[in-house]
């Protein structure tokens, strides 16, 4: 397995992994691939608030029903998708690397642009290459890093909903 | 001129099913101790990896038919602390459609730079990792199950 070569398929899946999450009213403080070297293969990085909330087994096991229930794609095996907190160094490092450079060329849309990098028909924008222990990834392997909410209510309200939602598929 | 003496140390390894299912049960003890302290908890995890790894071990030595714990020499497969080489070792398959499977998920992940540096590890997120090894529906406690 090339670790450079994330694949526009792959990306696309993850695109559509962020949409189902969406909809199930989960909006991560990131998202994106990386190669993660001890375990030689793609992983999917998923940063959200819940982690310190709910705790990470709560978080899991509704990103299991949710992928059991088909509401998010059959390429994407929660096993493959490694969850953080915000509060944890991995996503610091990654808003770090994201303010000194950007990921995005004037004129584009992100997804546009970054189909366009993995498809090799234009350079990345800035020198955007973030390590982080294990992890390898790209500014084109990026499809959201924000910073979120931080008050509990504006985490609480939105976890019972993806909670809900998620239940009510699964049943 | 002084004599070095070279000592051949071994850590002493269990040699049952029984005592690995010892080590691990202590290291439940430990990680359910540790994760109820506002500053230590992060520390819990450690022991989530080490009690799983015990009983992996335990779960090798019934599936490989085993009536001791092989040398380095012997079998160096054996000694490695990477808990998914263990699970291919112990021939269990996991799947997504497990009702276990987020439990193995997270234990799986339990060294996968999860610290919070400089923060401590909040009680919660800690007890979370000890609820899935050694909870009602945990990675440790299926495999005590299977070893039953």
């Amino acid at each position: 397995m090339d670790q450079n070569d994330l694949g526009l398929a792959r990306y696309d899946t993850g695109a559509e992994y962020l949409a189902s999450l969406s909809r199930l009213d989960l909006s991560p403080e990131a998202l994106f691939w990386a190669y993660d070297k001890t375990i030689e293969q793609f992983v999917l990085v998923l940063v959200t608030r819940f982690f310190d909330y709910a705790g990470p087994l709560a978080v899991t096991e509704l990103l299991f029903r949710a992928y059991r229930a088909s509401a998010t794609p059959a390429e994407i095996d929660p096993f493959i998708v490694r969850v953080h907190s915000p509060e944890q160094r991995v996503y610091k490092e990654l808003l770090f690397a994201l303010r000194s450079t950007g990921t995005i060329g004037a004129g584009w849309s992100r997804e546009d642009y970054h189909r366009a990098i993995l498809a090799g028909d234009v350079e990345q924008a800035g020198v955007f290459t973030f390590a982080y222990a294990d992890l390898l990834s790209f500014g084109a392997w990026v499809y959201t890093a924000t910073e979120g909410p931080k008050k509990l209510i504006d985490v609480a309200k939105p976890w019972m909903r993806f909670n809900a939602k998620v239940e009510k598929l699964a049943a | 001129m002084a004599r070095l003496w070279v000592y051949d140390l071994r850590v002493a390894d269990p040699q049952s099913v029984e005592e690995w299912l010892q080590k691990a049960r202590a290291h439940a003890v430990s990680a359910k101790l540790l994760s109820d302290d506002k500053v230590a908890a992060g520390e819990a995890l450690f022991h989530v990896g080490l009690g799983t790894e015990c009983a992996l071990k335990a779960l090798i030595m019934r599936r490989h038919g085993l009536n001791g714990w092989p040398t380095r020499d012997l079998r160096p497969d054996l000694y490695t602390h990477s808990l998914r080489d263990l699970l291919v070792l112990a021939d269990v398959q996991l799947s997504a459609r497990d009702p276990r499977a987020a439990s193995w998920k997270v234990v799986l992940d339990w060294d996968r730079n999860q610290g919070y540096d400089p923060k401590p590890m909040p009680r919660k997120v800690a007890k979370a990792w000890v609820e899935a090894a050694f909870g009602e529906k945990g990675a440790v406690t299926w495999i005590r199950m299977t070893l039953a």
